[in-house]
């Protein structure tokens, strides 16, 4: 048997063998196992730290429960032979992102000449999550950030993307001193130590080259009718027009005598139940229903439905509601309302509000008169403010207390139908007609209340809608969650009189991934040289068209977000041949084709730095090579 | 009649059979599609037992088999099961974009009939003459031409840059509410009023040139030779010619109906018209399976029970078909 694809005539490589050996279900069967063996002498997929046992062996669906993944990942836990060319890097790239697309074809094209050859394919968003998702990815798996209220906090990013023992690190990537550190952060309640905590995991994260930082941004560009509104607030990372931060929509003045403003958003309105929304509905239900807390324009933290709250110990908060709070029906807000909403999280909910409220153990009233609720929480907790004050609203109890057996929804809470939503919010649900339109009425008796009489939301299909109808004063601003402006685009928008273009200060990003249990990327000075290979200017230049930073460090949390490390060590630049001498230098060579080989089985430094994955003066937990 | 009952009854079981090949192959369609809709629902933050379970209440963790059985039965029974997104049981939603849809479609189909058949027997009266050859050329470029394209066209002029015509939505802003407030008010025709323009420029079309080919045929025939030996005007004459071409258009309004309910998506998004069209879209990107299932079948059952309406109608107005 001689394999046909390299060209060369030799015997079919072993690693091939072994993963067809895998894909033909001799994999599936051990899979249940929890391990894999591609042939009987061969040694199953193992961890280095049994910490992370658990993960890989005992979640369904995933990791060794899951034959593809095996499928895909034994040949590249196999030790190379001689000779053997290092194997095509996929990249997989949803379809409505055409600007990675062109990217990565320079960027595919760049690093043709150290010899690698990119696989990328274009597939429906919704395959692409599922694919992520199941790490069947490939190689780098390319994420954008978008700023959402539970981003704010810095373990969002951190622990989601880069933990060890999180699915959602589709790297696959564990070190033992940044998964330490995270570990540390999570229960840290004190912000000054919690910092430097977050500040030095971003450190060993920058220093193992992990991820790689595309580019920071795109830009925040918006256009408004600035001929109908003034004094708008820019917040950093959200913009001036997005509900998820809606201080325009309280302190903006209306220069005309329409105090009307009206919003346009390509989501459709698709349900007025708070527990059951996306991300664009959530964020109208908290202009609706009060939060505990609530960020300003620089993202710091400030009281919002609670007026202050007091750290006993580590797991223990107290917290102090604002007083003379009354809900939309007139009813007062009390600290029972509160009280309720926590139980209720705790004991229905399994979406957005279970996860704000996962590590809650117990709450009590402490003070009624006062307004004074003691949350206990089941282990040290860092998370109180930024992201347990952040999420949570405060429900009305005498119109949730027996919702659930009233509608008959058993213990779904998703499944409520809540027609007209009552919350105690600085605007009240006006008239929805659905798909099409929302009325937010500004509560005028709200201890921060609006100084537009109301928000109309537009439900428009396309950018472009929405583009005519802000030229054609139809809507005065485009709700920016999902969606910001191009230079050319925000250019077009100018074309009209009464619009102001804006530009806000970006806390997002653009990176990649590398899959980091598997080869090549297992090799510190592979990485290295790959880093190099990378035109982040192009992304950010042509792509871009200039609307975004080139990247300094390889951080989650770029320069602007209040937890930036400023002291990250610099980002590899873009530089080929240093790229090629990094790898020269490391024992690559390069076949008559050009593409590059990896080092000899007879290489001890290779083996070394593979079996050690991290850079030298970290651990490695992870996956561990094959034989 | 036993004869028209035996055909009645052989189309309906043409149309029983019909209707289970579309709902199996949309079955099939949508376990082909790819990409698990949980993906796309589920918070990144959520475990996988929670994924799972959702899975569960949306029933897709059941043989493939079951989910077959389980959807023929609920759809059969009009029963289109709850929205995964929207909160809401999909017969309402459908209920509410037919409505809507039917909002935009019906008027412009009746002035497309309308006005196409008296342009159409006009032109085909005038066999030869300027107005035949700028009608056909007219009607040739206008169904040509992409609506999408026109619609977009028409937006930037009428809407963005003139001002003249509202850029797009059923009503304005807080505008009336109910149908029949809405069909009442002038708001609604306002903006229906390019939409409506747009469909009826494609549209008319057909009734043209089909009743212009009528016209044709007509024309030679012997009882028109009849009415003017009885000294009748012109204009009556061409009324008679008419409605005796008129028998061809009959079948092609239902299917034109059909066609025109399915054929409005790219309408509806441009002039953010919420129909079924734009739904559908919405619930294919969001994989919101039952919604698009739904609004798949409602727009194949109409274009079926119209043309089986069509089928039925031509022999009825047809003395000279007969179904012995």
């Amino acid at each position: 048997m001689k394999s046909d694809d390299t060209g060369t005539g030799r015997p079919i490589e072993r690693r091939t063998l072994l993963g067809l050996m895998a894909a033909t279900g001799g994999a599936a069967a051990l899979g249940g196992l929890g391990a894999v063996r591609a042939d009987a002498a061969e040694p199953a997929i193992a961890v280095s730290n049994p910490k992370y046992n658990r993960l890989y062996n005992e979640v369904s669906g995933y990791y060794l429960k899951d034959p593809q993944w095996v499928k895909e990942t034994t040949p590249r836990l196999t030790w190379p032979q001689a000779g053997e060319k290092v194997p095509e890097i996929g990249v997989v790239i949803p379809t409505n992102q055409p600007d990675w697309l062109d990217a990565f074809r320079k960027w595919s094209s760049d690093a043709a000449q150290l010899g690698l050859k990119y696989t990328i394919s274009q597939m429906s968003p919704a395959r692409w999550l599922e694919t992520i998702q199941a790490h069947r990815h490939g190689d780098i798996e390319v994420h954008p950030a978008v700023l959402r209220p539970e981003r704010v906090d810095p373990a969002e990013w951190l622990v989601s993307r880069a933990y060890g023992n999180d699915r959602r690190n589709y790297g696959e990537w564990a070190n033992e001193q940044y998964d330490r550190l995270i570990e540390e952060q999570t229960r840290e309640s004190d912000p000054g130590r919690r910092l430097r905590l977050v500040r030095e995991a971003q450190r060993v994260l920058a220093e193992d080259l992990y991820i790689t930082q595309y580019g920071w941004g795109p830009s925040l560009i918006e256009a408004y009718n600035s001929a109908a509104w003034d004094g708008v607030v820019q917040t950093r990372g959200f913009g001036v027009s997005s509900f998820n931060a809606f201080h325009s929509y309280i302190r903006m003045r209306a220069r005309t005598s329409r105090r009307s403003v009206k919003v346009g958003m390509t989501a459709l309105l698709e349900t007025t139940n708070i527990l059951a929304a996306s991300n664009n509905m959530r964020s109208i239900g908290r202009m609706i229903y009060d939060r505990l807390a609530y960020f300003d324009e620089n993202l710091k933290i400030i009281p919002w439905g609670a007026e202050s709250w007091q750290r006993v110990d580590e797991r223990t908060w107290d917290i102090k509601l604002r007083p003379g709070m009354t809900f939309h029906d007139g009813k007062p807000v009390t600290v029972r309302d509160l009280k309720f909403t926590l139980d209720f999280m705790q004991r229905w909910e399994r979406g957005i509000f279970w996860t704000a409220n996962r590590f809650l153990e117990s709450t009590e009233i402490r003070d009624e008169a006062a307004g004074v609720l003691r949350a206990r929480f089941k282990e040290p907790y860092g998370q109180f403010e930024s992201y347990f004050m952040q999420l949570n609203v405060i429900l009305p109890q005498h119109i949730f207390q027996h919702i659930m057996q009233e509608q008959g929804v058993g213990d779904d809470p998703r499944r409520l139908r809540i027609e007209k939503p009552i919350g105690s919010g600085p605007f009240r649900f006006g008239r929805h007609r659905k798909d099409t339109e929302l009325q937010l009425i500004a509560d005028k008796a709200h201890f921060s209340k609006p100084s537009v009489d109301e928000v109309w939301v537009v439900s428009v299909p396309t950018l472009d809608g929405l583009l005519g109808r802000l030229a054609s004063q139809e809507i005065d601003f485009i709700e920016s969650s999902d969606l910001v402006l191009s230079p050319s685009q925000a250019k077009q928008a100018e074309q009209s009189k009464h619009v102001t273009v804006v530009r806000t200060g970006d806390v997002g990003w653009l990176h990649g991934v590398c899959r980091i249990s598997w080869l090549p990327w297992r090799d510190y000075e592979f990485r290295r040289a790959w880093h190099h290979s990378v035109d982040r200017e192009f992304l950010v230049k042509v792509v871009w068209e200039g609307a975004g930073r080139v990247p300094k460090s390889n951080t989650f949390l770029v320069e602007g977000s209040p937890w930036h490390n400023p002291d990250l060590p610099p980002l590899p630049g873009f530089d080929l041949r240093k790229a090629r001498e990094i790898l020269a230098a490391a024992g690559y060579t390069w076949a008559s084709d050009g593409r590059l080989v990896f080092p000899p089985p007879s290489d001890a430094a290779f083996r070394a730095r593979v079996t050690r994955v991290c850079k030298e003066g970290f651990t490695w937990g992870g996956l561990k090579m094959l034989g | 009649m036993t004869g028209f009952r035996r055909y009645v009854g052989r189309r309906l079981v043409l149309l029983a059979f019909v209707v289970w090949c579309v709902l199996t192959i949309m079955f099939g369609l949508f376990q082909l599609l790819p990409g698990d809709p949980t993906a796309i629902f589920v918070d990144s933050n959520f475990s996988v037992e929670m994924i799972e379970r959702q899975r569960q209440l949306w029933g897709l963790s059941d043989p493939v088999w079951v989910q077959y059985l389980r959807y023929v039965r609920n759809m059969l029974l009009l029963d289109f099961g709850s929205s995964f997104f929207q909160i809401a049981p999909v017969s309402h939603i459908m209920a509410e974009k037919v409505k809507n849809t039917c909002l935009m479609i019906v008027p412009a189909l009746i002035v497309s009939v309308v006005l196409g058949t008296a342009i159409g027997a006009v032109a085909g009266w005038r066999r030869g003459g300027r107005f035949e050859q700028a009608t056909v050329g007219t009607a040739l470029f206008l169904h040509s031409a992409p609506s999408f394209f026109v619609g977009i066209m028409a937006l930037m002029v009428f809407s963005y840059r003139l001002g003249w015509l509202p850029p797009g939505g059923m009503v304005s802003l807080g505008g009336p509410d109910g149908l029949w407030d809405m069909v009442s008010s002038r708001d609604y025709w306002v903006h229906l009023l390019l939409p409506g323009l747009i469909l009826v420029s494609r549209e008319i079309t057909g009734p043209i040139l089909l009743l212009r080919s009528s016209m044709l045929e007509v024309k030679g025939s012997d009882f028109l030779d009849i009415l003017r030996a009885k000294g009748l005007r012109e204009r009556r004459i061409v009324m008679h010619a008419t409605r005796n071409a008129l028998l061809p258009l009959v079948t092609y309004i239902a299917v034109m109906t059909g066609l025109l309910f399915q054929g409005q998506v790219l309408l509806e998004i441009i002039f953010a018209w919420p129909g079924i069209g734009r739904e559908l879209v919405q619930a294919l990107n969001d994989l919101d399976y039952p919604v698009a299932q739904a609004a798949l079948f409602v727009m194949a059952l109409v274009t079926l029970t119209l043309n089986f309406a069509a089928d039925l109608l031509y022999g009825v107005i047809d003395p000279r078909v007969t179904y012995e």
